[in-house]
């Protein structure tokens, strides 16, 4: 790097060198030493010289120092007369010296120049590496950059354009015009303007355009090199998308915490509208108990029983899909012999199975399938419980069990209740009820989202296979390794 | 006043469901007491011999499970009735393994419930059998002082541990023993969750009892939480 130098102190460093040339003079004169010892002193001068203030001092020394050794050292004396082309030829040596020792004291003194401003901007990125960790979670990273750029980096300005909020962060009391800023994210390349020092650079994560930063140098030891430039930019980029994972995650967070609460409300919901339902069917089943009603009031009541009844599954229900769409639900599998637990007794869970014929098919005798036996048993009695609803009275409902290489599939086939295609997918939906059945059974369009959730609780799967002839098939799948897995 | 079925305390926080089940109870010709808290609950014991106590598990203050285990510690044999609600088989349990007698689930019907109140109050009253006489549920008598257990005259072989937990489950004919209950007393506190053992044990039991094991009628489960012997 050239230090351009006033011209007054270049003026005072001539005069130096010229007097430095007379003391010499004046020193090898009085010894009278002979013409080869003076050049020799001479050179010894002219070296520092072009070392220390470079190739202008020493260039006038050296002319001075070859007049002199001229004038008082070389025949004729006390004349200059350089006629002799010797002292050309010194003086060029002279000139020769002057120049390589000053080119190099030159460079090397760049290279320390450039060495220190490396290690400052190294320390500086650093600092703002270190800053930028020490960022709380939420707070906006554009601002935070734009001021850590001017406080670490001495910057005049700085911008950053944030594709992912489309918001330009500025700082800085040189102004950077927004649009140059936003432009140069849609742009591949960086700009370095050395006059202005002004540095632009398009941030990108892989393929991804997040943005673009642009930067005003500041002057002296602030000066921001394009080595420099580019290492903010990768800084920058890392803060950004670790601005985005943090809101990605708090995001997600917040939808768990949100299926939480909810969760807890319709649980919350469900018990209070149960001790109130408690009251109506103790009162109602007690008046009946009590057995002093005409036969009027006798079916009034009844009346009541049964919808209260009904308004009481609903509630049970709603509290069961709170409960496994909480996220903490526990699964407790043990071995559930196959044979005696379909073969156990369902008609405490199943209202309607006393009006069936219930055959139960067990192949699989003696084995036995990994589960969950209550959520188990709940899923199948809900089965049960649709097949007995949407089947006409004393048709027969089949219960099975299969195994497959992978699965245990269990089955629950009833005659009629036919369902289409389209509504195969959607009877799976929470408050689902098909239009042509709805009115045939009462139902709360929530028990087949449990046995959904139950299956899926496992692992397994459910699906309904159903045809005007043959009627209507629920199949629930189980994994054989859910053991090997949890 | 002299009630014919009994006196029963009935202890619920909640105003209208005491009040009903207070008035139907009456209607019924039992006795009734009533208390709100558990803390009421002991002070009416105090003054009062009932025949049987109602008790809803969730209640402010000190809780249904709370107050079970104090009544326990001063009346030993006073039948306990805990009134829970569906799908919390731990709190059923709990209230089994604290001295409850049995458990009914809200919301319920009157007609089970009298019945429940009946059976237990008929447990209490029931003469205490001398040890040495043989024990009698339907078809099936056990005998103590012989070690012998038979169904209408045809004696059942069995193992010595399977004669205890037949002895166990009529001793408490009708009440639901939990599975924690039955592995203390057959194999020792440490055994608690082998339930496995416990499984193979009854099904084991039922084999030799039960004309139709995958139907029992003596040996039932009470899903998720243990088994209880046919009562009468």
């Amino acid at each position: 790097m050239m230090v351009s130098l006033q011209p007054a102190r270049r003026l005072l460093r001539v005069a130096a060198s010229t007097a430095m040339v007379a003391a010499i003079t004046w020193i090898a004169f009085a010894l009278h030493a002979k013409a080869f010892i003076a050049g020799f002193l001479y050179l010894l001068l002219v070296l520092p010289i072009a070392f220390v203030w470079g190739f202008i001092e020493a260039t006038v020394a050296s002319v001075a120092a070859i007049a002199c050794l001229d004038y008082f050292f070389t025949q004729p004396l006390f004349a200059l007369s350089m006629a002799d082309r010797q002292d050309w030829v010194a003086l060029g040596a002279f000139e020769a010296v002057v120049l390589v020792v000053s080119r190099l004291a030159s460079r090397l003194r760049h290279q320390a120049t450039e060495t220190v401003i490396q290690q400052t901007n190294i320390d500086r990125l650093y600092t703002m590496s270190r800053e930028l960790l020490l960022i709380p979670r939420g707070e906006p990273m554009g601002t935070h950059l734009t001021r850590l750029i001017l406080e670490v980096f001495g910057a005049g300005g700085a911008a950053l354009w944030n594709a992912r909020e489309e918001k330009l962060y500025a700082a800085g009391a040189q102004h950077i015009p927004d649009d140059e800023v936003r432009l140069a994210s849609l742009g591949e390349s960086r700009e370095d303007d050395r006059l202005l020092g002004k540095h632009t650079r398009p941030l990108s994560q892989g393929s991804r355009m997040i943005g673009a930063l642009c930067i005003l140098s500041g002057a002296g030891n602030d000066t921001i090199d394009w080595r420099t430039a580019d290492a903010i930019a990768s800084l920058a980029v890392i803060a950004l998308e670790r601005e985005h994972a943090f809101l990605a995650e708090s995001n997600a967070e917040a939808s768990r915490q949100n299926e939480r609460l909810r969760s807890a409300v319709l649980d919350g919901l469900a018990h209070a509208y149960k001790t109130p339902l408690a009251t109506i069917q103790a009162a109602s089943s007690g008046l009946l108990e009590i057995n002093r009603l005409d036969e009027v009031e006798k079916e009034l009541t009844i009346t009541i029983q049964v919808q209260a009844q009904h308004l009481a599954d609903l509630t049970t229900q709603t509290l069961q899909t709170a409960r496994l769409e909480a996220e903490h639900l526990k699964l407790r599998p043990e071995p559930v012999p196959l044979k005696s637990f379909l073969q156990s007794d369902w008609s405490p869970f199943v209202r309607g199975l006393e009006d069936h014929n219930l055959e139960i098919e067990t192949d699989e005798a003696g084995q036995s399938v990994w589960a969950d036996p209550k959520l188990l048993q709940m899923a199948m009695a809900q089965l049960l419980d649709n097949a007995s609803k949407y089947s006409r009275p004393a048709t027969t409902i089949q219960l099975r069990v299969s195994t497959t290489g992978s699965e245990t599939i269990f089955s629950v086939h009833n005659c009629g209740s036919y369902i289409s295609p389209v509504e195969q997918e959607r009877v799976f939906e929470r408050f689902y009820r098909s239009p042509e059945l709805r009115d045939a059974a009462p139902g709360t369009g929530i028990g087949l989202t449990v046995c959904k959730q139950i299956a899926e609780a496992h692992r397994g799967h459910i699906w309904v296979e159903s045809d005007p002839l043959a009627g209507t098939t629920f199949y629930l799948g189980l994994p054989h390794n859910l053991l090997e897995d949890t | 006043m002299s009630a014919e079925n009994g006196t029963v305390l009935i202890v619920e926080d909640d105003y209208s469901l005491r009040r009903t089940l207070h008035t139907t109870l009456a209607a019924l010709n039992f006795d009734i007491g009533e208390a709100g808290t558990g803390e009421e609950a002991l002070r009416r014991l105090r003054m009062v011999d009932y025949d049987v106590v109602l008790l809803d598990i969730n209640m402010p203050g000190f809780d249904g499970i709370e107050t079970c285990r104090r009544i326990r510690r001063s009346y030993a044999r006073l039948p306990i009735l805990m009134l829970t609600v569906r799908d919390s088989e731990e709190d059923k349990v709990q209230a089994l393994e604290s001295g409850a007698d049995d458990y009914i689930t809200k919301p319920f019907q009157m007609r089970e419930l009298t019945a429940r109140i009946r059976s237990a109050i008929r447990r209490f009253h029931a003469p205490g059998v001398p040890r040495e006489e043989p024990l009698v549920v339907g078809l099936i008598t056990l005998d103590h002082v012989r070690r012998r257990v038979d169904k209408a005259g045809v004696l059942i072989r069995l193992t010595p541990r399977e004669f205890d937990a037949l002895r166990l489950l009529m001793e408490n004919a009708g009440k639901p023993l939990t599975h924690g209950m039955l592995l203390t007393a057959l194999w020792g506190p440490e055994f608690t969750d082998r339930r496995e053992n416990l499984r193979v044990l009854i099904s084991n039991l039922r084999g030799k009892l039960e004309d139709d094991p995958a139907n029992p009628e003596y040996l039932l489960t009470d899903s998720s939480i243990g088994y209880r012997f046919r009562d009468k």
